[in-house]
């Protein structure tokens, strides 16, 4: 199996915890697994509400994914 | 066509200075078919959080997101409104108490599509545009932004 390349965005209020607005992963095989290894990482990220981005477009379900895929935590927004 | 299909930068670094708001509207005295001019522009308010006074938001953006957002949000508002042309700035980074980091200029033929795309754009950019405002507090703590209703 080839390995499985993705970047995680952390945005907003996230970054108080996360410390850093990007992380790399390997070979995980879809977000629902992704989100339970932040949420391990980031505890803080089993209290805080967030929408889940899939290369820019928001998603509500598992989804698999593939290298170059772009995985974005995005708290509610704020803009104006 | 009043509308394109071009994908535009919203941002500014910094505060949206009244220098450059009086230039825009100035841009427009040669477009001899417009009537109105709707104009919102958004200031950064001294609230007091955990008893400490906000002295300025540090504004941040998920920028590719957000842009993409902004030209889905432009075309609904351009089939929508009779517009003769529509700008839209959002500050990021810092801007402090009382100077301002939203400005939408919406105008038409008419005063009404001009007025009422120029109030929905606002309200659309608040809900639906991946930006944060972190709210820098007087004692160098911060919290973060919540948009009301």
């Amino acid at each position: 199996m080839s390995s499985i390349k993705i970047s995680v965005l952390f945005f907003g209020q996230i970054t108080d915890y996360t410390l850093v607005n990007r992380i790399e992963l390997n070979d995980f095989k879809d977000t629902d697994t992704v989100l339970h290894y932040l949420k391990t990482m980031f505890p803080r990220l089993k209290e805080s509400p967030y929408q889940l981005a899939l290369d820019k477009e928001i998603i509500h379900e598992n989804t698999l994914l593939t290298s170059h895929h772009t995985v974005a935590l995005l708290p509610p927004y704020a803009g104006g | 066509m009043s509308s394109d299909h071009r994908v535009r930068n919203i941002f500014i670094q910094g505060a949206i200075s009244s220098g450059f708001i009086g230039e825009k509207i100035a841009d427009h005295a040669a477009k001899k078919n417009i009537g109105g001019h709707s104009i919102f522009l958004g200031q950064v308010r001294a609230d007091l959080k955990e008893d400490k006074e906000v002295t300025g938001i540090e504004y941040t953006s998920y920028e590719e997101m957000a842009l993409e957002k902004m030209h889905e949000i432009r075309q609904a508002i351009f089939a929508k409104y009779e517009l003769t042309c529509m700008h839209v700035y959002h500050s990021l980074g810092l801007v402090s108490v009382g100077e301002i980091s939203l400005f939408v200029f919406a105008s038409s033929v008419h005063r009404a599509p001009a007025i009422e795309a120029c109030r929905e754009v606002v309200e659309r950019i608040k809900k639906e545009l991946p930006v944060w405002g972190k709210e820098l507090l007087s004692d160098h703590s911060h919290v973060w932004k919540e948009n009301r209703n």
